[in-house]
């Protein structure tokens, strides 16, 4: 009669086990989805950029250039800005930090906690950054990510994330 | 003493029972747990790109409207006309019988404007708001929806004195009317 008991005992213990494994199973897929996540595409950021690309910049004054032809100046690397002799790459980073920061407050407390702003040439070897390395700005290590990104001629691609 | 082994048996089968349902329903209610907070953060997540979507979508009306679009050149097919704002935004009327709003603003965000609303000519080009339809009085601003836009204006010092279109960059601010 002890013995059967402890057969139960040893028994219902077995279930529980299984149905612990079972759940822990269960919580870390959802945890591994929740950390891993990948940047989701916003319509925001996408609009952000279309608008960024008519940007008149200072490259080039009194017949400054817009922003998406002064990112085509900075991957050829060919010339300086006409009249200014300005290096079109630092206008470049100088006026989208500036428009970033204006668009969104990136703060602890804040929705948005921080930005990657990366520009790519596609190259046969894989896509090379116009800029040598991408604009930060803020926390850009989270959990959340919203992204988007724009291309323009000769394979340049213009993706910004936003750390939420 | 038969009856009473046998009741003590019963007894242990039934706690052993009650152990093994209030096992089982907990763990259904962790796995439904998990099942909805999945759901609903992918609800509210659909919920954030429909209203993304829908800004974007009145922002590229409003900029695709004859009364706001840029049409001086062909360079910018959605940008706004700035100077076209500023010249409907003396008559707050106009903007209320040509678009269903309660609120229509264009805000330009870079480069940096001067903290003032644009309400005589002189005010331009530095001044940060266009209010195109003015908030009615008690109407909050909750349910505003903001989408990014090209603002276009001419400048005549550009070109050597001789002007030019300046592209700046800009939010139009929308509030559906109160229905």
């Amino acid at each position: 009669m002890k013995k059967k008991a402890q057969e139960e005992m040893v028994g219902f213990v077995l279930i529980m086990l299984v149905v612990a494994v079972v759940f822990l199973v269960f919580l870390g897929i959802y945890l591994r989805q929740a950390t891993n996540a990948e940047p989701t595409s916003s319509a925001e950021i996408s609009q952000f950029l279309e608008a960024a690309f008519e940007i008149t910049t200072e490259c080039g004054t009194p017949f400054p250039r817009k922003l998406r032809d002064v990112i085509l100046m900075c991957d050829t690397g060919i010339a300086n800005c006409p009249l200014t002799g300005e290096d079109p790459c630092v206008i470049l980073k100088e006026t989208m930090e500036n428009v970033i920061k204006s668009s969104w407050v990136f703060a602890e407390n804040s929705p948005t906690k921080g930005y990657v702003l990366d520009i790519t040439r596609e190259t046969t070897t894989g896509p090379v950054s116009v800029l040598n390395e991408p604009i930060f700005g803020g926390e850009i290590s989270c959990r959340q990510y919203r992204s988007a990104a724009k291309p323009l001629p000769d394979g340049i691609t213009m993706k910004l994330e936003i750390c939420l | 003493m038969y009856n009473v082994i046998c009741s003590k048996k019963a007894q242990m089968k039934i706690q052993q029972m009650a152990f093994m349902l209030v096992a089982v329903m907990i763990f259904f209610a962790m796995v439904a747990l998990v099942y909805f907070s999945i759901s609903t953060a992918n609800l509210r997540e659909t919920a954030e790109q429909l209203r993304e979507e829908e800004a974007q979508e009145l922002a590229s009306q409003l900029s695709g409207t004859p009364e706001l679009a840029f049409t001086a050149s062909s360079d910018c097919s959605a940008c706004i006309d700035f100077d076209k704002a500023f010249a409907l935004s003396q008559n707050p009327n106009h903007g209320k019988k040509l678009w269903n709003l309660d609120f229509l603003m264009i805000e330009r965000i870079y480069p940096d404007p001067v903290e003032k609303t644009c309400l005589i000519p002189s005010d331009l080009p530095d001044c940060k708001n266009i209010r195109i339809i003015n908030l009615p009085e008690g109407r909050g601003l909750s349910g505003t929806k903001t989408a990014f836009v090209s603002l276009a204006r001419w400048d005549a010092s550009l070109a050597g004195g001789s002007g030019d279109y300046k592209y700046e960059f800009g939010k139009i601010h929308t509030l559906a009317k109160n229905p």
